[in-house]
């Protein structure tokens, strides 16, 4: 088997605040395949943001204290590398695309020199031949007339003409890896398939592996080969896309997809609702996070934290419930 | 049929005036936000608006509120004319007319208790005593699922979905006979959503009253609606019946919407063909005078960028603006 270009084990990230610690990442292992696909998917708070920007050296310390685990970038651990050469992974080897368009491209610069100076700094690249790739890339993510629009300021882009602009700027500097935070919440339907069909052709053609961070099972579902649930800052469930939807083995999965009314499905009187809210990450139920909201729990729930174990071949669930077998029940 | 309507709208116009000039201020153009628009919600129904940001769902809301003061067309709740009341006049709708907001968090004042927030519009209409208020708090607490315990409590000791649940009590208090519901999921946590859009329909089954639902996320519209108006640039392009609407959309705009959602099941998924638009949004001060989706629609013919289309009825119950439906 290949090696995975970014192997994340047992990565935990927590906050020291003055109501207490918050545990925002709490042991998080995952592998991402060269030209892979990753979805994770949580809701806001489950800590999917805090995972990668804990390997980047993204996260303000103090209060943050990554306190534990590994992340390997081709063999190298990222949490041991001095800040300056993380720099020089960050935007090179991996590159990030964040949810607002509007907020993460400098409103003063023309993005003629937003998406050139990390290729000159990085690759050492002269201002010409960063300019030749800029407009290769421009032309490639579907900018109309990109020589026009080179020297334009980001407020004379549309939303999803900014987002296509931070997809071509990402991959300026050929990235192994490409993290796409919630790239699409931003944006309007409509465009938000746009952006899905250019990333995932972007995939193709260049080969990064992508990972794509967003609260919607919709758009992991048409988009990543492979998922990981977040809930309260632990992996509860993770499994092939196919698998994962066919057969969700965590009972949070399992609610969380039962709650979201489809487009396609007949239209239900109620929709399933997961009872209550998720835990404050400072006073975490003992045991598994999820117990209080759980149609499933049993005793055992209460008192230990169920381990992420492979069940099968590819598919790991940290849940000490048999719930193929409860599912009846629930329904 | 029914008798009237609760709420109709004939061919309201809200036109935002643009300015320019530094001393002397011209007004040099419009927005047209709201530009012609007619629907009817009956009593008891619940009808969903939809559309991208921008295509003037919630300035509609607003005109229907008395917020945004209409260029033209007639609104009429209850069987009375409200477009361009004021003051007095105007303030007497909210009796019937409640609404809900997207921010459970901008839309509740941080200053106020949970008592005095949910008893506000009692105590706008000086409806009962101050101990009826109370019960009547306490009261509506429990109907949106709240512990009656939290009535002295503030907004920011609440999460999102208890905010929300606070905003529904208040627009519950005075019984009113139409809610309009701006976003009201939009902002939650997608664990939270159906939790509310349960509430909301409970409530509806037991106080029969009407919504007018408006989202951007056509699933939900389409769960929750018994029809559903799809907006675009400032129209209605399609109204239907919220089954046929997702088995026949009739309008170029409403089949990408409907193809542009994604569902959460893979195989689903592999199967679907989606229709990627492309070309751009008219920007909304530009007039346009024929079909204002022609910029991106794909099936477009020559008459479409010449003549705007009509809104026609092509089957009971389903209207569509386009030649070609």
């Amino acid at each position: 088997m290949a090696e995975p270009v970014l192997s994340v084990q047992n990565l935990v990230t927590r906050f020291h605040t003055a109501d207490g610690v918050v545990r925002a990442v709490d042991g998080v292992s995952f592998d991402l395949m060269p030209g892979g696909s990753l979805g994770i998917v949580g809701e806001s708070g489950c800590g999917k943001s805090v995972t990668h920007l804990s390997f980047l050296g993204l996260i303000p310390q103090p209060p943050g204290k990554i306190e534990g685990g590994k992340a390997l970038f081709k063999g190298k651990n990222l949490l041991a590398m001095k800040p300056g050469e993380l720099r020089k992974v960050r935007g090179n080897d991996i590159a990030v695309i964040f949810q607002d368009p509007m907020t993460s491209l400098n409103p003063v610069l023309k993005i003629s020199l937003q998406m050139t100076e990390g290729m000159m700094i990085h690759k050492g690249a002269s201002r010409a031949e960063a300019e030749a790739r800029a407009l290769e890339l421009l032309r490639a993510v579907g900018i109309p007339s990109p020589e026009k629009r080179f020297h334009d300021y980001p407020h004379q882009f549309s939303g999803g003409m900014r987002q296509r602009v931070m997809i071509a700027m990402a991959l300026m500097c050929e990235p192994a890896a490409l993290i796409a935070d919630e790239p699409t919440t931003a944006l309007d339907v409509t465009i938000q398939a746009q952006i899905l069909e250019l990333i995932q052709k972007m995939r193709k053609e260049t080969g990064v592996a992508v990972i794509l961070i967003t609260h919607d099972l919709g758009v992991v579902a048409s988009v990543c080969e492979d998922i990981l649930v977040m809930y309260a800052g632990r992996v509860v469930e993770s499994a092939a896309t196919g698998p994962l939807f066919a057969r969700p083995l965590h009972p949070y999965t399992f609610s969380l997809l039962r709650s979201i009314p489809r487009l396609d499905a007949e239209r239900k009187e109620r929709l399933f609702s997961i009872p209550g809210l998720p835990p404050d990450l400072i006073h975490n139920p003992p045991g598994c996070n999820f117990n209080p909201r759980c149609p499933f729990a049993v005793k055992r729930c209460f008192s230990e934290e169920p381990p992420l174990t492979e069940i099968e071949p590819g598919r790991k669930v940290a849940c000490w419930v048999d719930i193929e077998s409860k599912k009846e029940r629930a329904t | 049929m029914s008798v009237s309507p609760l709420l109709s709208l004939r061919d309201v116009k809200v036109h935002f005036p643009i300015r320019t000039g530094f001393i002397r201020r011209r007004i040099t153009g419009f927005i047209r936000a709201v530009n012609g628009v007619s629907f009817d919600i009956e009593k008891g129904e619940t009808l969903g608006l939809v559309g991208e940001s921008g295509c003037g769902k919630t300035t509609a809301a607003k005109a229907i509120l008395g917020l945004e003061k209409t260029a033209a067309g007639e609104i009429t709740f209850d069987g009375k004319n409200i477009a361009g009341l004021r003051g007095e006049n105007l303030r007497m709708i909210y009796k019937d007319l409640q609404v809900i907001y997207q921010d459970p968090y901008a839309s509740l004042n941080p200053r106020m208790t949970v008592l005095q927030i949910v008893t506000e519009p009692l105590a706008c209409f000086n409806v009962m005593n101050a101990r009826e208020r109370q019960a009547r708090a306490e009261e509506l607490l429990e109907t949106v699922g709240l512990d009656p315990r939290y009535i002295r409590r503030y907004p920011h000791e609440f999460s999102g979905g208890q905010r929300q649940r606070i905003g529904i009590a208040r627009a519950l208090a005075l019984n009113p006979s139409l809610i309009i519901c701006d976003e009201p999921v939009s902002a939650l946590d997608v664990s939270i959503r159906a939790q509310i859009i349960n509430l909301l329909e409970d409530l509806q089954n037991k106080y029969h009253f009407s919504y007018l639902f408006i989202a951007h996320d056509l699933s939900v519209v389409r769960h929750i609606s018994n029809r559903v108006a799809v907006m675009y640039l400032g129209k209605i392009v399609e109204i239907a019946d919220s089954k046929d609407i997702y088995a026949s959309p009739a309008h170029p705009y409403t089949k990408a919407l409907l193809s542009a959602i994604p569902i959460p099941d893979p195989e689903v998924e592999a199967k679907r063909r989606r229709i990627i638009l492309t070309g751009d949004v008219p920007g909304p001060d530009s007039e346009i005078p024929g079909c204002a989706f022609a910029s991106r629609c794909p099936v477009k013919i020559d008459r479409c960028e010449k003549e705007s289309p009509a809104l026609r009825e092509i089957a009971p119950g389903h209207s569509a603006s386009c030649f070609l439906a």
